[in-house]
């Protein structure tokens, strides 16, 4: 299945970087029923493509979405089942932004019917797609490594308290990946001199790293959950650092190096 | 030939007896214990690290949250570094983990990171992040923060102190804060800092700013008489752990006559001249009628020393339009005073290595020099007469 809000820049390393968050593309349907802050698109992860741009210097397939989480949050239980029962979080087809502010006019809001359509056009194209590069890697590698690019403002009252590390790393609490490949992140995060981590902290992986990430089946995921202070200006315009971008870049690239290195150890280059 | 050896029981009053006659009959301290590295061990459990000791100027730390310096003190890696709430404070620099320096240099972090395994701290000394160590049952984090030491503030310098035990840096200082506060050092700003290594002893130098006697023979280009007329020494109505001279002369001796002083500090004609306080162990400062210069000394073994000179002027002398060019010969009259105090202190630090050196007398005009070093005898012997 292809859809013209995906792009897939396409190689043949075992790295696959999956970008569900950073879209900003509102469809003009949707647009008139949002509210200000539904089409200011505050919690969209700013930038994200860019911030990873040396992707092809790793060989890495690149997956992303140019539509908005506003309008289906692919990295949801589809169900509708919480992420983390008992905290605040956003849904499948959100409502209200991080702040608990509306996304939607009165009545403006998707029913049910809607957000199973909205399933059927956006969710089910992206997951498609992403079975679909995982498996040609397996079949290239007899592994996948799936890397799910994230960023949030490093504050946040309502989703976590104080401020957020720099680096959060998720792997389902260990579930989605090898130790090994947790260490290679943690090891290149905690070497960076300035910024702080944590492995399975708020951020424990969504449902894309708990769906992919199962290393029985060859497949190892990891999320990381950047604060976006490490980056970008994290107010509206929300304008892109080049300066701390370049001081950032190094440590993404080590912890994704590092991935692939676990790879060739364990299973062996195949091309 | 008469000759001082280090005998092995260095610790024993009796070969101190003669330093502590009263000051017409006493000798100087045996040359040992400017070359003795067992004499150097005692002095650092006895005073570094049961004193409080100057560290320089508190705006060697940047405002901002974050900055930091680090330095040796007694062969102890500090580092004292500014909090998110601004507030300074010392911890020694070495990672928890297995002991590596945790940081470098100076500078600005947002953690203390090691750089060996990456173990970080906040800027309170908290242990936060310990990479792979995960599933540890038996490590708790907060039994592992870098270890704090004592850090106080007195005029405008930070003081620290490696015993917990110890008491407050004010009381610590006695009488000296009150004799000293017309000058309001605590808002003086350091307009320089220069650090000079010393090949000799520390107590080469700490003697040497006590020793009036020395001055118009070594600093005569340096700091000629300029008609003072008289001297006050430490005597029984000065309070604390400090020893103090005074030189009455009128304005500034500290540049040549012909060139622009810096503006006077409003002074009551009582505190005219030049007050001379020396903190014990290593903190020498001179309250001058335009400015104040701090010393700091860094004892590094028995036979080096690093010595540290900051300069501090009032706020509004260090923004006047032509500072730079009045100030350019206070430096230069104290870089020369420096350098030709290191010529003799070198010297007498290779003459105590001499197998045939015998000590000597002190002159009336050492009386300071002879209680300085009955100060350091008092803690590392201790207070017994030898008898």
């Amino acid at each position: 299945m292809s859809a013209d809000f995906l792009i897939t820049e396409r190689r043949g390393g075992p790295l696959l970087l999956s970008m569900p968050h950073g879209g900003t593309t509102i469809p003009d349907w949707l647009a008139p029923r949002l509210s200000a802050n539904g089409t200011a698109i505050d919690d969209t992860d700013w930038w994200i493509d860019k911030l990873y741009d040396f992707a092809a210097s790793l060989d890495a397939t690149v997956l992303r979405t140019t539509l908005s989480r506003y309008v289906i949050d692919v990295n949801r239980d589809p169900s509708g089942a919480s992420l983390y029962p008992g905290q605040a979080t956003t849904e499948l087809c959100p409502v209200t932004d991080f702040d608990g502010i509306p996304l939607y006019k009165d009545g403006e809001a998707p029913g049910e019917a809607e957000i199973a359509d909205r399933r059927v056009r956006y969710f089910a194209p992206y997951h498609a797609a992403l079975e679909a590069e995982l498996a040609r890697l397996k079949s290239i590698h007899g592994y996948a490594l799936l890397f799910d690019c994230h960023s949030i403002r490093s504050v946040v009252p309502r989703l976590f308290e104080g401020r957020l590390p720099v680096f959060n790393i998720g792997t389902n609490s260990g579930a989605a990946c090898d130790d090994g490949i947790a260490a290679a992140v943690v090891t290149a995060c905690a070497a960076h001199p300035d910024f702080d981590y944590a492995l399975n902290g708020r951020f424990k992986g969504g449902w894309i790293t708990r769906r992919y990430g199962k290393p029985a089946d060859g497949v190892h995921a990891v999320q990381l959950e950047l604060a976006q202070l490490a980056y970008m200006e994290e107010a509206r315009p929300w304008r892109f650092d080049p300066i701390k971008t370049q001081r950032l870049q190094p440590t993404l690239r080590t912890a994704l190096a590092g991935m692939i290195d676990w790879g060739k150890t364990h299973f062996g280059a195949k091309r | 030939m008469r000759s001082i050896k280090e005998p092995a029981d260095i610790l024993d009053p009796r070969h101190y007896a003669a330093v502590r006659r009263p000051t017409d009959l006493a000798e100087p301290l045996p040359p040992w214990c400017y070359t003795s590295p067992a004499f150097f061990e005692r002095e650092r459990e006895q005073i570094f690290f049961k004193c409080w000791n100057c560290v320089g100027p508190m705006s060697r730390v940047a405002e901002a949250a974050g900055s930091y310096i680090t330095f040796t003190y007694v062969d102890v890696p500090v580092v004292i570094v500014r909090g998110n709430d601004l507030k300074l404070r010392a911890f020694v620099n070495s990672c928890r983990h297995r002991g590596q320096e945790v940081v470098q240099g100076s500078g600005e972090c947002k953690f203390l990171k090691c750089p060996y395994h990456a173990w970080a701290y906040s800027l309170e000394g908290e242990l936060v992040g310990t990479p792979l160590f995960e599933g540890h049952d038996q490590f708790d984090k907060n039994e592992y923060g870098l270890v704090a030491l004592k850090l106080e503030f007195w005029a405008g310098a930070m003081w620290i102190n490696f015993d917990p035990e110890s008491g407050d840096l004010l009381s610590y200082l006695g009488d000296l804060p009150e004799r000293t506060k017309a000058w309001h050092a605590e808002d003086m700003v350091c307009v320089s800092r220069v650090e000079t290594v010393i090949n000799a002893n520390w107590k080469q130098y700490y003697e040497n700013f006590s020793d009036v006697y020395h001055v118009p023979f070594v600093h005569t280009s340096s700091l000629p008489f300029k008609g003072h007329a008289k001297r006050e020494w430490h005597n029984e109505n000065y309070i604390g752990n400090y020893i103090m001279h005074r030189v009455w002369f009128p304005g500034t001796r500290s540049i040549p006559d012909e060139a622009k002083p810096l503006p006077e500090i409003d002074l009551t004609s009582d505190l005219q001249g030049a007050f001379y306080p020396w903190i014990y162990p290593n903190g020498g400062m001179s309250f001058t009628n335009d400015s104040m210069w701090l010393i700091e000394l860094y004892p590094d073994g028995p036979e080096r020393t690093l010595h540290v000179r900051s300069l501090m002027v009032p706020k509004a002398s260090a923004a006047l339009p032509d500072f730079a060019s009045i100030i350019v010969n206070y430096e230069n009259t104290l870089a020369l005073i420096t350098s030709q105090d290191v010529v003799v202190l070198e010297s007498q630090q290779r003459s105590v290595h001499s197998p045939v050196y015998c000590t000597g007398r002190f002159a009336r005009m050492d009386k300071l020099v002879h209680d300085s070093e009955l100060w350091i005898l008092d803690r590392v012997i201790g207070n017994a007469d030898g008898q």
